[in-house]
């Protein structure tokens, strides 16, 4: 995805980058997104607010939706708050590297804390703090950027989207080639393969649920290998 | 009025659990074997979305409870074939 480090690298820029790749497939979701709001009958500028609020598409989508169908807000809000509960295993997992940065940072930084973000970043944790907080915040920014434009376009181009359009198809690619990076090892590759096999088993669990259960067993499996290791 | 308290406190909400963990950790010290563990937070969460990315139905970009009630209409779903979880 991106150079090799070297001494010189920009990682402002590279983080910028990185993030350009991930955001072309994300670009029909978010167009989307306008168009959900457009047909919740919510107010546009009200279903639009949820992007810089919440900042969190499945979440969005979710939440405006149901309270466009009428649905309680305790309903909307616990589904959706479900949809977004993978990111507690961001959150963990940023911990440490955390650690190293200045209060400010540790604030702001979850905010932008996205699928797109976390992909990129969890394998850069070994960068000097300085460095991982530029790449951090570039490729953050330009997802905030991203979303916030084509939510925003969504609303009034959605209407007139092209029904064969198809590029979402690269997601699952690029996301594939973001967990290989990740893999430094037999018994990360082991885990993964388990995550995998645990998802596919619990595909049918609701609100995809199934995903953070495998997520679960799929660490729970690593603290075990390091167990046995040590 | 409503709708938009819900979407502020949602909001919060968004945020508190990408920050629980970076802040209530944060002056805590991880042991080794914990730093360790931490590393296949990654690989198992990313599999976990990589897989429920491939698995998706028609509809799965979205909770079950949605895709039954004809929702998202159908051009969308032309568009959205096949993934879930953009972000």
């Amino acid at each position: 995805m991106s150079d090799p480090a070297s001494p010189n690298t920009n990682y402002g820029r590279r983080g910028f980058l990185d993030a350009l790749v991930l955001v072309i497939p994300a670009i029909p979701f978010a167009l989307v997104f306008g168009l959900a709001v457009r047909e919740s009958g919510i107010a546009i500028w009200l279903g639009w607010s949820s992007s810089p609020i919440m900042f969190s598409g499945a979440a969005q989508i979710t939440l405006i939706t149901l309270l466009g169908e009428g649905a309680s807000v305790a309903a909307a809000a616990t589904a959706a708050l479900v949809v977004g509960a993978r990111h507690l295993f961001y959150s963990f997992s940023m911990a440490p590297v955390m650690q190293r940065q200045p209060p400010w940072f540790r604030w702001f930084a979850p905010y932008m804390l996205v699928d797109q973000v976390f992909a990129l970043c969890v394998g850069k944790q070994d960068l000097p703090a300085a460095d991982f907080r530029r790449y951090y915040l570039a490729a953050g920014m330009t997802f905030w950027l991203f979303w916030m434009t084509f939510t925003a376009l969504g609303l009034f181009v959605g209407p007139v989207l092209p029904t064969g359009l198809d590029i979402t198809f690269a997601t699952p690619v690029l996301f594939m080639g973001l967990l290989v990076t990740t893999i430094d090892s037999w018994q990360k590759a082991l885990v993964a393969v388990f995550a995998m096999l645990v998802t596919f088993l619990l595909a049918d669990m609701p609100s995809r649920s199934g995903l953070l259960i495998a997520a679960l067993a799929g660490l729970i499996l690593g603290l075990l290998l390091e167990r046995f290791r040590r | 009025m409503t709708i938009l308290l819900t979407i502020l406190i949602m909001g919060l909400g968004s945020y508190a659990m990408r920050a629980v963990f970076i802040l209530l950790l944060s002056n805590h010290s991880f042991p080794p074997w914990a730093l360790k563990a931490l590393e296949y937070v990654g690989p198992a969460v990313m599999a976990a979305l990589v897989m429920t990315m491939l698995l998706s139905p028609e509809g799965g970009r979205l909770p079950e409870f949605m895709s039954g009630q004809g929702w998202p209409p159908q051009q969308w779903l032309h568009c959205l074939p096949e993934t879930t979880f953009t972000f």
